[in-house]
């Protein structure tokens, strides 16, 4: 009697998909004997494959794809011997690119920079210079001499008592003058 | 065409593993060496890593002649990005998956990718496509033998261009380029076992398409 599988067509069954790509990586026919030799894993896709027809006619599609991937295609080329010396010619390339594009993004920055700082020395000369003359140009407080002093505090033993004296006496020296 | 060989034809252009490759932490040292701009440090990680860059961009790309281009670029750029790259993974898979993205951006940019229909397979292509037979069954001429390789090659291409980008990649970079489902896996950033199901599907639509065209050409 047919098993239920049997009557699974097509496509494989999802649990064994892996399994079979396993299988057939590692060339397992169809044969008990080979199936054997690969184990209790190889054993039960031995089993499954004897009563799913539909695994079976996907490994056989497998198959027929390998040989055909086989025969048909070629690996890449091997690389060009000057291969590694166009790479490291390459990375100087774009090493010298690199620098180039810092120098054009901050040369003109730097020649900014440059004038930015002239012109901010010049500024502060010359507003230096203009503090020098404004200071120079201000009077000072003004000095009192010894002889006004005299005239002011007249006796030498009678000191004012205080600061708000000596503040009265001067203020009632510079209007008297 | 004919049955299913018997045993699976090996790949002849599968390629082997090279000779003698840097432990992965002497190619760490390497890499950090170039990270702090030691140009000769790149160099030797360019040497050892540019066959398969050029089978990622190779198996992209197919038969373009600027696949060296790209690769080139692919190596030009992970060296800018270097920096970037924290050694999580190992320094291959990041720089195929750089070579596997600067392609894609690639055919985005020229907008290269040729969708083919069945219908635009012209009567003769059909016809060459019904001549193929297995590698066993080829003509004894080494001459006719390529002449009908080139032409297997030709409409295998064709064909190809059927598949989803990623599921073509998946079985060039597979059986030509003799990357592993692991490798592949981290190249596209998907889990093994999505790859094996994914490459078992595409393995299955690839013969439907060459199975009707079959058909239609009888």
């Amino acid at each position: 009697m047919r098993n239920v599988e049997e009557a699974r067509q097509p496509g494989a069954c999802k649990k064994y998909e892996a399994r079979l790509e396993d299988a057939l990586t590692r060339g397992l026919e169809l044969r008990a004997e080979s199936d054997r030799q690969e184990g209790a894993a190889g054993s039960e896709i031995a089993a499954h494959l004897a009563k799913c027809a539909g695994c079976r006619e996907a490994l056989r599609a497998a198959q027929e794809a390998q040989a055909l991937l086989r025969d048909g295609l070629e690996p890449t080329a091997e690389p060009h011997p000057a291969l590694v010396t166009r790479v490291m010619a390459g990375i100087r390339e774009r090493e010298a690119e690199r620098r180039q594009e810092a120098t054009e993004f901050w040369g003109p920055i730097e020649q900014l920079a440059r004038r930015l700082a002239w012109v901010t020395t010049l500024a502060l000369l010359v507003l230096g210079a203009y503090e020098l003359g404004v200071q120079s140009g201000r009077s000072g407080p003004e000095m009192i001499s010894t002889n006004e002093l005299r005239e002011i505090f007249p006796d030498p033993n009678r000191l004012p008592m205080d600061q708000d004296e000596v503040v009265e006496r001067l203020a009632g020296n510079t209007n008297g003058r | 065409m004919g049955n299913v060989p018997k045993t699976v034809s090996k790949g002849q252009g599968r390629r082997e593993t090279p000779a003698r490759r840097a432990s992965p932490e002497e190619e760490r040292e390497v890499v950090r060496r170039a990270q702090r701009g030691d140009q000769g440090a790149y160099e030797e990680l360019v040497r050892t890593h540019q066959q398969r860059v050029l089978a990622v961009v190779g198996g992209i790309l197919r038969q373009r002649e600027d696949v060296e281009d790209v690769a080139q670029q692919v190596l030009v750029k992970a060296y800018f990005s270097l920096k970037k790259f924290d050694q999580r993974s190992a320094f291959g898979t990041w720089l195929y998956k750089i070579a596997v993205n600067e392609c894609w951006d690639y055919l985005r940019r020229k907008r290269v990718r040729p969708l083919v229909y069945e219908s635009d397979l012209s009567e003769e292509q059909a016809r060459q496509m019904d001549r193929w037979e297995p590698a066993a069954e080829f003509p004894s001429s080494p001459i006719e033998n390529a002449l009908k390789r080139a032409e297997l090659r030709q409409l295998l291409d064709r064909l190809l261009c059927h598949l989803e980008e990623k599921d073509r990649l998946m079985l060039v970079l597979k059986e030509a380029e003799g990357f592993s489902v692991e490798e592949i896996g981290e190249i596209l950033g998907l889990n093994v076992n999505t790859v094996k199901v994914r490459l078992f599907r595409a393995r299955g639509r690839l013969v439907e398409i060459y199975r009707r065209r079959m058909k239609r050409s009888d």
